[in-house]
């Protein structure tokens, strides 16, 4: 049997609470979750590849300096060790330079002096600020002054200068004092300068 | 706020914290790629500076070569006096070998300028003897210690008419002074 239509009465009633549906845009957090979640899935695993690399190479790196650092400083040990053995070499080279055997100088002047004439004084000091440098001072009896310059002769074939000279002469007694250079020390020296410039 | 609402927010916290979290963890890779990257500058400097005092190294080797052969040559000499009673034993046995006539001897320790050889025995001597005597002595001295200096002479006529009467100061050094 059919029932007319304006015979039904609409039984359903507003359901109460119900809510309006939400805008379009909030409708699509969802998507953006789902979005969301797999691009920190992908960035995330590339992240943790990139950072394992990096600490790895951070690692490498470290320990490689680690030991260079280490290797420096055996170098840098090596390098104060050389030096202070450099010093020393230096220092022993001056004492040796300022130690140069005196007796043959003395010997020569002994020998050069002639019959007739005599060593009434002979000093040699040794320069207190440089010790390569001799103050010579001698006292010479003798009638004429040939013998002073015998023994100046004497004392130049010795391979030594004289500078600063003073002499004086007075009732047979010549007084002669000068500062004596070794020359082949000079020689030295001005080789171990042109050398240096030269580099 | 209803129960979609709620949703929204939930979800929305949601998105937000897995981005902080990706956020997170690149600035957490950056840091890291930041330390590996200075990590790897201080490498290369220190490579740097390794291979710079490597040649300063060898150029120093290279430039007192010569110098520290010089050294070792002259080092046993210097090592033989080891301490001032050693320094007096040994020139006073020199002067007593030759029976020399000694009319005083002194000997004390000073200090000196040179920072290797910092201590040096001084003997101030004085003689009166033939002059040959003497001076084949004082050559045999020089040549038998030859790390010594004489620092001054002073020569005058001896009593005697082939004697000398010589005054010396006589310098030694000390290589490991007390």
């Amino acid at each position: 049997m059919q029932i007319p239509v304006y015979l039904i009465d609409d039984f359903k009633t507003d359901r109460k609470g119900g809510s309006p549906p939400l805008p379009i845009y909030l409708r699509l957090l969802p998507i953006l979750l789902y979005l969301t979640i797999l691009a920190s899935i992908l960035l995330n695993a590339i992240f943790v590849v990139r950072l394992s690399q990096a600490g790895s190479s951070q690692e490498v790196a470290l320990a490689r300096d680690r030991s260079t650092q280490d290797e420096l400083k055996k170098a840098k040990d090596s390098r104060t060790a050389l030096e202070k053995e450099a010093k020393k070499a230096s220092d022993i080279l001056a004492w040796l330079d300022a130690a140069r055997p005196l007796q043959p100088l003395v010997v020569a002047i002994a020998r050069s002096i002639e019959p007739g004439s005599s060593i009434l004084s002979l000093r040699l000091d040794r320069d207190a600020e440089n010790p390569a440098q001799i103050r010579f001072s001698i006292r010479i009896a003798s009638e004429t002054p040939r013998q002073l310059d015998l023994t100046l002769a004497k004392i130049a074939d010795l391979r030594f200068r004289a500078f600063s000279p003073q002499q004086t002469a007075e009732k047979g007694e010549f007084e002669y004092s000068a500062t004596l250079i070794w020359l082949d020390a000079r020689a030295r020296d001005n080789a171990g300068t042109t050398e240096e410039a030269g580099s | 706020m209803n129960k979609k609402h709620m949703a929204c927010v939930i979800v929305l916290i949601l998105i937000i914290a897995l981005v902080q979290g990706t956020m997170w963890m690149n600035n957490r890779m950056i840091k890291i790629q930041s330390n590996a990257a200075k990590a790897e500058r201080d490498a290369l400097s220190s490579q740097t500076q390794l291979m710079l005092e490597q040649k300063q190294l060898a150029d120093l080797q290279k430039n007192s070569k010569e110098l520290i052969d010089y050294l070792h040559l002259w080092e046993p000499y210097f090592e033989a006096v080891d301490s001032p009673q050693n320094a007096e034993l040994k020139i006073s046995l020199k002067i007593k070998e030759d029976n020399l006539i000694s009319l005083s001897q002194r000997y004390s320790v000073v200090s000196q300028k040179n920072s290797s050889l910092p201590k040096l025995m001084r003997a101030d001597v004085t003689f009166e003897d033939k002059y040959a005597l003497v001076f084949n002595w004082l050559g045999r001295l020089e040549s038998e210690l030859p790390t010594m200096r004489i620092n001054s002479i002073n020569a005058q006529q001896g009593t005697g008419p082939d004697d000398i009467k010589i005054s010396m100061t006589l310098e030694q050094p000390i290589l490991s002074a007390p």
